[in-house]
């Protein structure tokens, strides 16, 4: 079944890329699928074996439109005309001019005799004023006319695109039933006549362009927090507290408040059986290369090292550790030792007595 | 103005301190005062432990010069006194008390009893022989 579902898709994809012709000659495409869809339902399997291996030497052959066609068709996405924006003083040049045109000749025909002279005269007047070097905005604002529409169409068309989508979420039928939230509809809907109605469109139909691959590496974001809480709300809402004391003893046991049966002293220091003790006792080796062979220190710290070694407790890093630390406070206090005459740096200079 | 008074009395009612205001309970994980200090100096003394274990090593020792051991001391003495972990009172982890601890329990013989009694205590049986 899924064989052909998938060969349906295919032939549709593969038609639509391939074909020469534009997208408006739909009726004969529909033609086209509804018979080959036909000739597979009578036939057996076999006939869709068939299909596949067509489609597969399809996919090998040289396709229709070359790589960079297809590309640049749909790929990217198609170019848009910008829209001009004109700069703003242009804009308001253009309608001082306009108006200031349209009122003096009507001022003129309103007057009344020598039609002509009077708009020249007054054009001259204005027009003189507004090519002087003062250009504040009170004098480009005498020109223009004054807008006195009511504000009817700010109230309406206001609406975003968040709360457009909001508007056509909302499930409208029968989930309003007190008289409240009745009038509240029937408010909301007087205010939605006036509006333009918004085309419907279902973002989920439609072939992908296949730009993006999940396969790929940098597929889609990780948002890790969101993740981390979503699997604890998962967690919070499938559990549920313990009914009895021995529930409440099992999510004990499971945290490590309370010992597994059977008791195992090392219960939680599994790793240490991993070590072999000869790690824990010859420690001497963490000697070499620094403390000198002779003298108060060296017997210092083979005390130390003949005290770890009897350490049940420590980890084999927690001991060499110690012993590392104790290197470090040395040799942060070499001059002091040196002047005592108990620290030798020259490791060849053994034998010197 | 009214909003003023009435915003401060608000204030005056959830603070704890204030007293005669105050309705709240105060409630803190430790009985007193001295459980807390108990704590802190708990606290101090593991964070410090290792090292001033180490040099304390270096101090009590006959074998080591006896310039390398008055160094040690003086370095001893650079932690803080709550870092020294003599400091540490083995209270009762529920009353506080100081004194007349049960020490595998951790609690003040007078709390001990009481759980016994109520068979809270695993193994504890009113003694009997003779």
């Amino acid at each position: 079944m899924l064989s052909r579902l998938r060969i349906k898709r295919d032939i549709k994809y593969f038609v639509r890329c391939l074909s020469d012709k534009p997208p408006s000659d739909h009726d004969g495409k529909i033609s086209e699928i509804k018979t080959k869809d036909s000739k597979e339902q009578n036939k057996s399997t076999e006939s869709s074996t068939e299909k596949i291996q067509a489609l597969l030497k399809l996919m090998m052959s040289e396709p229709k439109i070359s790589e960079s066609e297809y590309r640049e068709k749909f790929a990217t996405a198609p170019e848009r005309q910008k829209k001009h924006k004109p700069d703003v003083l242009e804009v308001k040049m253009e309608k001082i001019e306009e108006s200031i045109t349209k009122a003096a000749s009507d001022v003129a025909q309103a007057i009344g005799g020598d039609v002509k002279q009077t708009e020249a005269e007054l054009l001259s007047k204005v027009l003189g004023k507004i090519n002087q070097t003062s250009t504040s905005l009170s004098d480009l604002i005498v020109g223009m006319k004054v807008d006195r529409s009511k504000d009817s169409d700010e109230t309406v068309t206001k609406e975003t695109r968040g709360q457009q989508v909001k508007r056509l979420m909302k499930p409208r039928e029968g989930t309003e039933d007190t008289r409240y939230s009745q009038r509240k509809e029937k408010t909301t809907f007087e205010k939605k006549r006036s509006m333009p109605q918004p085309i419907s469109m279902d973002i989920f139909s439609g072939e992908p362009l296949g730009i993006f691959k999940t396969k790929q590496e940098n597929y889609g974001t990780k948002l890790e927090v969101w993740d981390h809480l979503s699997q604890r709300e998962l967690l919070l809402a499938t559990s549920q507290p313990p009914a009895n004391y021995f529930q409440k003893m099992i999510q004990w046991t499971e945290q490590g408040k309370v010992w597994k049966f059977p008791i195992d002293n090392e219960q939680g220091i599994e790793e240490e059986q991993n070590v072999h003790f000869s790690e824990h006792i010859f420690l001497d080796a963490h000697l070499e290369g620094w403390c000198p062979t002779k003298g108060p220190i060296r017997h210092f710290m083979e005390l130390v090292c003949v005290g770890l070694s009897k350490n049940a407790f420590y980890t084999v890093k927690e001991k060499q550790d110690h012993i590392m630390w104790y290197k470090e406070y040395f040799e942060s206090k070499q001059d002091i030792l040196k002047d005592i005459g108990v620290w030798e740096t020259q490791p060849t200079s053994e034998a010197s007595t | 103005m009214n909003l003023n008074i009435s915003s401060l009395s608000k204030f005056i009612f959830k603070s704890q301190s204030v007293p005669g205001f105050g309705f709240q309970q105060v409630r803190n994980k430790w009985a007193n005062s001295l459980m807390i200090r108990d704590v802190k100096r708990r606290r101090m003394s593991a964070e410090n432990f290792l090292e001033r274990s180490r040099i304390n090593a270096l101090r009590k020792n006959d074998v080591l010069p006896i310039e390398i051991r008055e160094l040690a001391d003086k370095e001893i003495n650079k932690f803080e006194m709550n870092a020294i972990p003599l400091r540490i009172n083995n209270r009762c982890v529920i009353t506080s008390r100081p004194r007349g601890i049960v020490k595998e329990w951790r609690m003040s013989r007078i709390v001990w009893r009481h759980l016994a009694d109520y068979n809270k205590l695993s193994g504890v049986q009113r003694a009997m022989w003779g």
